[in-house]
């Protein structure tokens, strides 16, 4: 399954009723200690880094795999959070406000609590980019969105 | 000189942006016809593309990200694939003006026509881009532009009645024959002449192909600070020029001979062959800049590796996306269509594409994760807020406005 079967994937809850649609998927990365200056510190990038991405020539902590934490359910399916979601910043005025007012009511919730992931029937199944339903299970919790 | 060379990059971005094919023949068309009654929307431009170019000189100094890698980072796959197709159609446009207006600068020098010297032009362009490094390519193109300073000497030439151009100018006074609707229509098209979002990825291209660091940010400044000024001083100079000869004499601008036609009169043919290199100059940087950025937002976009420190071969794609460009240019000026006429078109939807590039921009400087302490500050936060709004009036008013007034004639 690729990330972009989820996205804007329907959510029910475990009674059924409609929680919204699935807007992003957060994932924790594992940091891994690296010599000092991370990789490729000191390389010419003329020289040895040619094939190595721009991202290892920025000042930025190494990462290593990636795990699934768990969907962000948007009632109102409100797109990206345009990085507002990591900080608390306001400014430019008035970009943050309006991000965050459309994205009132985001929650998280973890991916254990994702009861089944199966075939939308509302939706056409002759269509390509047909989106699967997602059902919760009892208990599950609404967790904060931001990470600020 | 060593400091003035590490200008280079600023210069070229703007003499290549502000005073290419498309703003000489906008600045000269508004001169004629308006006199200096919009040299403000000149201003306008100027601040605006000073702020928002040193904005993503600055995101690209400290996270080492170019301007559309973080369009699409920032505005998903959607909005910024939107961004995308306009960026780059309008990348075609300037870039077919481009090789069209060297094509004609190299007919006025040689009288030989213009269809001979298009494959030409291309072929040369293709040739630096494929194997000029880039510093080479920025110094000479950036300051054989400068060479366009010849329309300044000839405003002084001509002696005009300084005292009546800046009446034109404040408080702006279009003429009364002119119709309301071509004043606005044309303010819009010089803001997007001179706020053309290919600057803007260009330039924070530019900043990673000279591996500029946080330690750079003073280059920055003073890139930004020296060339864009220069470039809206050499717009307002042939806008001038045209005002003072073109707007008495009732002549319309609607060739690039009559665009250097004041210069001629000034100076003679010793100022108009300088012009005349300056023009080829100008618009053979700009062709590069399109070019190039027209590679880069591709390349950005789909996470190609991108970039003239890499050899061609290391990216392939890269130097593919720029060939393919230098051809379609090259044929669709081979239809005999009027390079004059595509610019217009071309500034015009620049307009329209101005909001998605320049609100990613504003969101990531804002952004302590990317930019650590070197954040905007309250002062260029509120300045830029004040041009988001500038910027998405000129969006929503260029398509009305040039359906109302047929393209401002």
């Amino acid at each position: 399954m690729n990330v972009g079967d989820l996205l804007d994937a329907r959510v029910l809850g475990p009674d059924g009723a409609a929680l919204g649609v699935v807007v992003d998927v957060r994932l924790a990365l594992e940091v891994v200690d690296e010599p000092e200056g991370g990789p490729g510190a000191g390389e010419d990038r003329e020289e040895a880094g040619h094939d190595a991405p721009l991202s290892a020539h920025a000042r930025r902590d190494a990462v290593g795999g990636a795990r699934l934490v768990g969907l962000l359910v948007g009632p109102r399916g409100a797109g990206s959070f345009h990085g507002y979601e990591r900080t608390d910043v306001r400014s430019p005025w008035p970009i943050p406000q309006l991000v965050r007012r459309r994205h009132r009511g985001t929650f998280l919730v973890r991916w254990e609590d994702v009861a089944s992931v199966e075939a939308d029937p509302a939706a056409d199944p002759s269509a390509d980019d047909a989106k699967p339903r997602l059902r919760l299970a009892p208990g599950y919790d609404e967790l904060p969105a931001g990470l600020g | 000189m060593k400091k003035l060379l590490a200008a280079a990059l600023g210069i070229l971005t703007a003499i290549g942006g502000f005073v290419d094919i498309g703003d000489l023949v906008t600045n000269a068309v508004v001169g004629s016809r308006f006199g200096m009654s919009l040299a403000w929307v000149v201003v306008l431009g100027v601040v605006g593309i000073v702020l928002f170019a040193s904005m993503s000189g600055r995101v690209a100094a400290v996270s080492g990200r170019a301007t559309f890698e973080i369009i699409r980072e920032r505005l998903g796959p959607r909005a910024a694939g939107a961004n995308l197709l306009a960026s780059f159609a309008i990348n075609l446009l300037t870039l077919t003006a481009e090789v069209g207006g060297i094509a004609l600068a190299l007919h006025l020098a040689s009288s030989v026509e213009p269809r001979l010297w298009i494959p030409v032009a291309a072929l040369a362009v293709w040739l630096v881009l494929w194997r000029v490094k880039f510093q080479v390519m920025e110094n000479v193109a950036g300051l054989m532009g400068l060479l366009l300073v010849g329309f300044a000497i000839a405003l002084f030439q001509l002696g005009p009645d300084w005292g009546e151009l800046l009446r034109q100018a404040v408080p702006p006074s279009p003429p009364g024959t002119e119709h309301p609707a071509s004043y606005w229509y044309y303010a819009v098209a010089l803001f997007g002449a001179a706020m053309t979002p290919y600057e803007v990825f260009f330039f924070s291209s530019g900043a990673v192909e000279e591996r500029w660091t946080a330690k750079d940010l003073g280059t920055n400044r003073l890139n930004v600070l020296l060339g864009f000024p220069l470039g809206g001083l050499l717009s307002l100079a042939i806008a001038a020029c045209a005002a003072v000869v073109l707007l008495p004499a009732g002549i319309e601008v609607s060739s690039l001979s009559q665009i250097v036609l004041p210069v001629a009169q000034a100076g003679g043919v010793l100022l108009l062959a300088v012009v005349v290199l300056g023009i080829v100059a100008a618009t053979f940087g700009a062709a590069l800049e399109t070019a190039l950025s027209s590679g880069y937002t591709l390349a950005q976009y789909l996470g190609w590796s991108w970039g003239k420190f890499r050899r061609p071969a290391r990216a392939a794609r890269f130097h593919l996306t720029m060939i393919v460009a230098l051809l379609l240019a090259a044929g669709i000026l081979m239809t005999s269509v009027d390079p004059v006429a595509v610019t217009e078109m071309s500034v015009v939807f620049s307009a329209v594409a101005l909001p998605l590039t320049y609100v990613p921009i504003l969101v990531v400087a804002n952004d302590p994760g990317y930019m650590g302490e070197h954040v905007n500050g309250r002062v260029v936060n509120a300045l830029g807020t004040v041009y988001l709004v500038i910027v998405v009036v000129a969006a929503v008013a260029a398509i009305p406005l040039m359906i109302a007034t047929g393209a401002g004639s």
